[in-house]
């Protein structure tokens, strides 16, 4: 029964793990191609005179914007991947519990 | 535990299974022996209670990428090969489960190691082994093998034959078509290809692996001398310029024969060693009475040239 029950909670904490990495890296894939299809329009605004200074300025400001958000994606994935581990072995221990 | 969930985790394995082993993640599958659905701790009284009637003979099989101890199962019920060598020829099976997604190397060394433990705890004293591997498990039986010779395991020279069972001895076509396309999508300056190209190579170690089987000219693996090899290709086409081809569908004929079919000569095995079964793909090799058939006439046919 405690085998069955370690092997069953390790299992979901594993799964609760890959779900965790699997925002984690899917968030910072989709950001680098987000990143790098913006600059393709920036590029072009970035080197007609006219437009080129504000330009630039939205492009810090988008890029800063895009960062931080992918960056609390990643985040709340992990918190919430510590909080489904931290649940789960809870709850393990009181499933041995005598 | 459902058998259906070990399935799953087979396949997860399978794609991924270097990754999980890497991040100590517990869906990584560990290799162990499984008796009846239920991992075998190779102690001697839980291999004696698993096995009250152990024999001095042993069949150890392995089963191949993504798959479990299950692929061996006949569709209509009737033993798999292992039981069938325990019935016809004495012989006590064990099957292995693995993760198949770690680099082929590394699961040689840990069959190697099991295969060391399990002589140390077996009930009475082994006298054979016979090792069967479907596909990449033949992969990792022939690179046991090697890691076996290099740390003088015991267990080695009581191996007389080994049953290589659709193993794609020269890699596999479709492993090679997934490197390329994933270099040619990397090499592309575009965003989107390049993610693609980087879903691509998430693919296991073991997967790559299998791209070269064991004849990349780095990392030479041959057949050890000593030891009675055996290979069972399958063909879906009975057309022999379509067989030598397509093979059985995932592995051509000229890699699950080792280039025996190719080759002008036969090279170290004598034509007996190498059959070919018409109309067998892949999966259908590792649950066929034909193949049976053919695996007991080999241990027969040893056993003759043994008592002569």
């Amino acid at each position: 029964m405690s085998d069955d029950a370690g092997t069953t909670a390790q299992r979901w904490r594993g799964l609760a793990a890959l779900v965790k990495d699997a925002v984690v890296h899917g968030a910072s894939a989709v950001e680098r191609v987000h990143m790098a299809t913006a600059k393709r329009p920036f590029d072009v605004l970035e080197a007609i005179p006219v437009v080129d200074l504000p330009t630039r300025v939205v492009h810090v400001v988008h890029d800063a914007t895009t960062t931080g958000t992918y960056a609390a994606v990643r985040l709340v994935a992990r918190a919430a991947g510590a909080a489904v581990d931290l649940a789960i072995v809870a709850a393990d221990r009181a499933s041995r519990a005598p | 535990m459902a058998e259906g969930l070990e399935t799953a985790l087979a396949i997860l394995n399978g794609a991924l299974g270097d990754y999980l082993a890497r991040t100590g993640n517990g869906l990584a599958t560990r290799m162990q022996c499984i008796h009846r659905g239920a991992p075998l701790p190779l102690e001697r009284a839980a291999i004696a209670r698993a096995h009250p009637a152990a024999t001095a003979r042993v069949v150890v099989l392995l089963h191949g990428l993504m798959c479990t101890e299950t692929v061996w199962r006949f569709g209509d019920g009737s033993p798999d090969y292992g039981a069938s060598l325990a019935a016809d020829l004495g012989y006590t099976p064990l099957y292995v489960r693995y993760n198949t997604g770690l680099p082929i190397a590394r699961n040689g060394e840990a069959l190697s190691e099991l295969l060391e433990r399990l002589v140390g705890s077996y009930p009475v004293p082994l006298e054979e082994l016979m090792l069967v591997g479907f596909s990449m498990g033949g992969l990792v039986v022939r690179s046991a093998c090697h890691a076996a010779g290099a740390a003088g395991h015991r267990w080695l020279p009581l191996v007389r034959r080994a049953v290589y069972v659709g193993t794609p001895h020269l890699g596999s076509p479709h492993e090679r078509a997934g490197r390329f396309l994933t270099g040619l999508l990397a090499a592309i300056p575009d965003p989107y290809t390049r993610l693609a190209a980087d879903i691509g190579n998430l693919r296991s170690q073991g997967i790559q692996d299998m791209g070269d089987g064991l004849g990349h000219p780095e990392h030479p693996v041959p057949m050890l001398p000593g030891i009675r090899h055996y290979l069972a290709a399958g063909t879906l086409s009975v057309d022999p310029r379509l067989a030598l081809l397509f093979g059985d569908a995932l592995v051509p004929v000229p890699s699950g024969t080792d280039g025996h079919v190719t080759r002008a000569t036969w090279g170290a095995l004598p034509p007996g060693h190498v059959k070919i079964f018409p109309r067998v793909g892949h999966m259908a090799l590792a649950r066929h009475r034909d193949v049976y058939a053919q695996m007991r006439a080999w241990c027969e046919d040893a056993e003759e040239e043994a008592a002569a």
